[in-house]
C-alpha cells in the first residue's frame, strides 16, 4: 500500500504494517487505519501514519525504553476490543509529542496506543485507574545533559 | 441542555440502559455513581479534552527539524556507546 506523506516522504507500507483502530485517536475522527513502521533513522522510535489522511503523522515509542516499569492497566473489556487476553502478547506504544528541544519531547503515558500484531487492532486506551498516576507529558529526555545536544 | 434537580441518592436514567447517580453531596464536591453497559465510555471531561490536546499536539509537533533533534540525540547516544566500549 503506497501513501504520500508530507514528512515521511512516498511510504510503501507493507499490509502487514497496517492496523485497524475500531475507536481512531481521540481528536481525529474518522481514521481508522494506521501504519506503524520503524524509523531507521531514529531510533528506537516509530512512525504512525494514518492510511486514510496523508497529514496526519505522528512518532510513537514503547514507553518501556524510557521508563522500564511502564505498565498500564487495561480491563477485560479494554483487551477484548482489540482481541487479546493478556497485555504480554500486545505492542504498546506513547504518542509522542517533539520538539527541537529534547527536554522538552514528551511521551502520553496517560493514553497508550495499545496494538495487537497478529490481530492488527488496536485502540487507544485512556487510563482511568487513579492508582496509576501516568503522566500525559512524560518528559523523555529530562537528564540529557546540554553537552549531549 | 436539559437541566434536573437531583437530591442525594436520585438517579436519571439515560437511554433505557445507564444510570448516573448522586451518591453524596459534600460543599461543592458532588459524588457521582454511574452505571453503564461496559461499551459506553465514561471519562472526566478534563482528561477527555486532554488526550484529544495531547494528541492534537503530536500530530502537529511532527516535522522535519524536530525529527533532526531525535537523530542527534541518536548519534550523541552512539558515540558514547563507542567511546565507553574502547
Amino acid at each position: 500500500m503506497k501513501i504520500k506523506t508530507q514528512l515521511f516522504g512516498c511510504l510503501e507500507v507493507d499490509e502487514e504494517q497496517v492496523y485497524t483502530l475500531p475507536e481512531g485517536l481521540l481528536g481525529f475522527p474518522g481514521l481508522q487505519k494506521f501504519g506503524v513502521f520503524a524509523l531507521p533513522e531514529y531510533p528506537p522510535f516509530l512512525g504512525m501514519q494514518s492510511m486514510e489522511d496523508s497529514n496526519v503523522s505522528f512518532v510513537i515509542v514503547d514507553p518501556r525504553v524510557f521508563v522500564a516499569d511502564y505498565q498500564p492497566l487495561l480491563t477485560d473489556l479494554d483487551l477484548e476490543k482489540i482481541k487479546l487476553s493478556s497485555l504480554k502478547d500486545a505492542l504498546i506504544y506513547a504518542l509522542v509529542v517533539l520538539n527541537s528541544n529534547p527536554e522538552n519531547i514528551t511521551a502520553n503515558l496517560l493514553g497508550p496506543v495499545i496494538l495487537n500484531p497478529v490481530k492488527k487492532i488496536g485502540g487507544q486506551f485512556v487510563l482511568t485507574n487513579e492508582t496509576d498516576n501516568y503522566s500525559l507529558k512524560h518528559r523523555l529526555y529530562s537528564q540529557v545533559s546540554p553537552k549531549a545536544v | 441542555m436539559l437541566v434536573l434537580s437531583r437530591k442525594r441518592n436520585e438517579a436519571i436514567i439515560l437511554d433505557d440502559n445507564i444510570e448516573v447517580r448522586i451518591l453524596d453531596i459534600k460543599g461543592d464536591v458532588v459524588k457521582i455513581g454511574i452505571k453503564a453497559p461496559k461499551n459506553v465510555k465514561v471519562f472526566r471531561q478534563e482528561v477527555y479534552e486532554a488526550i484529544i490536546r495531547e494528541n492534537r499536539e503530536a500530530q502537529s509537533s511532527v516535522n522535519q527539524s524536530a525529527l533532526n533533534t531525535l537523530n542527534a540525540l541518536q548519534n550523541e547516544k552512539n558515540k558514547q556507546k563507542t567511546g565507553n566500549s574502547k
